[in-house]
């Protein structure tokens, strides 16, 4: 198949699949709503009348106030998590950089937790009102982004083990951090803070979710238009300086982009990991790593499989809301252990 | 190739010296590059080839002495407007991801991505291609070449760059005999079509052989510089590299032997 046609497939795939995942998880719940209702509904709020919407206010209000703004949640969350995970790996020239894996997650997770448990007393978080806790989750995210990122550059490539050894350091030191938060926070925050540990989508507002969407929006249009010096990139540091690029203003712009994302989707709804190592390397290995098209359909793959995801977790114990954090890490980990068995056996381990 | 054309010095290095970590890795180094010239740069291991390649592509910046390029210094232009102006092969080239090797070459062109030039783009793929024979590996994977492969891709992707000045580190270290010959005539004829060539070679029959002028760096400082004649007696590579040499002399050219016992 030229490449295309692959990229044609692929496009249908996903434009199917999300269709698919929205309309099933806005049917599926302990409350049973047709299709047609969730379609005369849609139509009726694009302010074309017609008589299949629904009468009953409680189908209504279900659709709008729990699963409407939960099911966009996870789809802009999806798409800034797996979008931040191409970035990533295009700035480290490897695949295994991931925001969960190598840390950014989790800083940006005690970034806002540190924020709810210092709430109103701190003059620092409380002056952001509202807004402390996306705001310290980015400056998490973004001071560890920026760690990771000097501890495991040397000479213009990335030092694996260090790379995932500084990722593992973090995680310590974030969930360190985390408990100790959880240990001196009132009930209130700690509740919280435990949700941020295990990431879920749950009582998503369309408040939160239109900035989620903005952010993610505003930097998928970055990232799209990166995405020729992203390729170049993939020559090592000293080629694509000679190709014309300024890799020293592309990496610093990308780990802010990096911490971005990431800060915005750990904010609203915790830790959700491996979604961005486990898209990009599917849509890598369907249309290739040209990164215009990878970070595109990274995009919509990620939101596509966080619906699916988040389906599954509100669905697969009746009556009980699993943290989907928990599912990504249960479906990534061992995804993890694959991709360096399959490195090992290519060119033996990463050394 | 014998008639050279001495145009005026697009790039010059003038009294160039680079400390790094106060080792004195170049001393007061002088040398003026010209459009029209293969100019071969010879030393033995360690005595400052890729610095000074590094100086005068503009990743090194000098610890002193000036690097102009028509005449404006070096460090003047920004990235793009030296990517438009001269193209670098670096020893080492490792390509992330799975990109193919028409990818790879494709991207040679990014420097004139709106530009008028962007234009020759299928040309000046095809040419480079065809210079660099590997035609035959465009759908194939850059990683799942071999080395000397690997190593005529990377020229295709800096030839495809169409640059006035072409840098080449070591372009014939990975090759066989035939690609060794064929690399270094293709360096040749874009200097007879008017580019200024620069290339790091330790062949020394190669680099006579295929040079316009040579630049034999030992220790930090410019030995000599000259035709390969001139350059390349026996006297003088025995004092640099500390071996006897016997020159003998093919089609104009000397061919330099190791005197081994």
């Amino acid at each position: 198949m030229s490449r295309r046609a692959k990229g044609l497939t692929l496009s249908l795939v996903l434009a199917i699949v999300l269709v698919a995942g929205v309309l099933l998880s806005s049917i599926i719940g302990q409350l049973a709503i047709t299709p047609a209702e969730v379609l005369g509904s849609v139509l009726r709020a694009l302010g074309i009348q017609n008589s299949l919407a629904p009468e009953d206010p409680i189908i209504e209000s279900t659709l709008w106030v729990v699963r409407f703004p939960r099911i966009v949640m996870a789809l802009a969350v999806g798409a800034a998590l797996a979008v931040a995970g191409s970035v990533m790996q295009a700035i480290f020239g490897n695949p295994l950089a991931e925001p969960g894996v190598v840390g950014v997650s989790s800083g940006a997770a005690l970034g806002a937790a540190a924020a709810i448990v210092l709430g109103g007393n701190v003059a620092v978080v409380a002056a952001f009102g509202s807004w402390a806790t996306a705001v310290f989750a980015f400056v998490g995210g973004l001071l560890a982004t920026l760690l990771v990122y000097f501890m495991s550059r040397a000479n213009g490539r990335t030092e694996v083990v260090t790379l995932l050894l500084t990722g593992i350091a973090i995680n310590a030191f974030a969930g360190a951090g985390l408990a100790f938060l959880l240990f001196v926070g009132d009930s209130a925050s700690r509740e919280q803070i435990v949700f941020w540990q295990l990431g879920s989508l749950n009582g998503s507002r369309w408040q939160e979710v239109g900035l989620v969407i903005g952010v993610t929006v505003a930097g998928l249009i970055v990232a799209a238009i990166l995405a020729r010096r992203y390729d170049l990139l993939a020559l090592g540091e000293r080629n694509a300086r000679h190709l014309g690029i300024n890799v020293e203003a592309l990496r610093i712009g990308s780990i802010v982009l990096v911490a971005l994302l990431t800060g915005v989707a750990v904010a609203f709804c915790g830790i959700i990991a491996f979604v961005g190592l486990v898209v990009p390397h599917i849509i890598r290995m369907a249309i290739g790593p040209s990164h215009r098209a990878l970070i595109l359909a990274s995009a919509v793959g990620g939101g596509v499989l966080l619906v699916f995801a988040d389906l599954l977790a509100r669905t697969i114990v009746i009556g009980a809301d699993l943290p989907i954090g928990m599912l990504t890490s249960l479906v990534g980990g061992p995804f993890f252990f694959y991709l360096l068995a399959k490195q090992r056996k290519r060119s033996g381990g990463w050394a | 190739m014998n008639q050279q054309i001495h145009g005026a010095p697009i790039l010059r290095a003038t009294d160039v010296t680079v400390t790094i970590d106060s080792n004195r890795i170049l001393e007061a180094v002088t040398l003026d590059i010209v459009e029209g010239e293969l100019l071969a740069l010879v030393g033995p291991n360690g005595a400052g080839k890729s610095t000074m390649l590094g100086v005068l592509s503009g990743d090194l910046s000098p610890t002193s002495g000036s690097v102009t390029l028509e005449g404006r210094a070096l460090s003047s232009f920004s990235h793009l407007e030296l990517a438009r102006r001269r193209s670098v092969l670096t020893q080492e080239n490792h390509v992330s991801f799975a990109f193919t090797v028409a990818d790879v070459v494709e991207m040679g062109r990014s420097p004139w991505v709106k530009t008028p030039q962007l234009a020759d783009d299928d040309a000046a793929i095809d040419d480079a291609l065809r210079t660099a024979d590997v035609e035959h590996l465009v759908t194939r994977h850059y990683g799942s070449l071999s080395g000397g492969e690997k190593a005529r891709v990377s020229l295709a992707r800096v030839l495809a760059q169409r640059t006035t000045i072409v840098f080449l580190d070591e372009p014939t270290a990975a090759l066989d005999l035939r690609h060794q010959e064929e690399v270094m005539r293709a360096a040749a004829q874009l200097a007879a079509s008017g580019r200024a060539v620069v290339v790091v070679v330790h062949d020394l029959s190669l680099a006579a052989a295929y040079a316009s002028r040579v630049a034999l760096i030992a220790g930090g400082q410019l030995d000599a510089v000259g035709t390969p004649a001139e350059v390349f007696t026996a006297e003088r590579i025995e004092r640099v590299y500390g071996l006897a040499v016997e020159i003998v002399e093919r089609g104009g050219r000397p061919v330099i032997l190791p005197l081994r016992y």
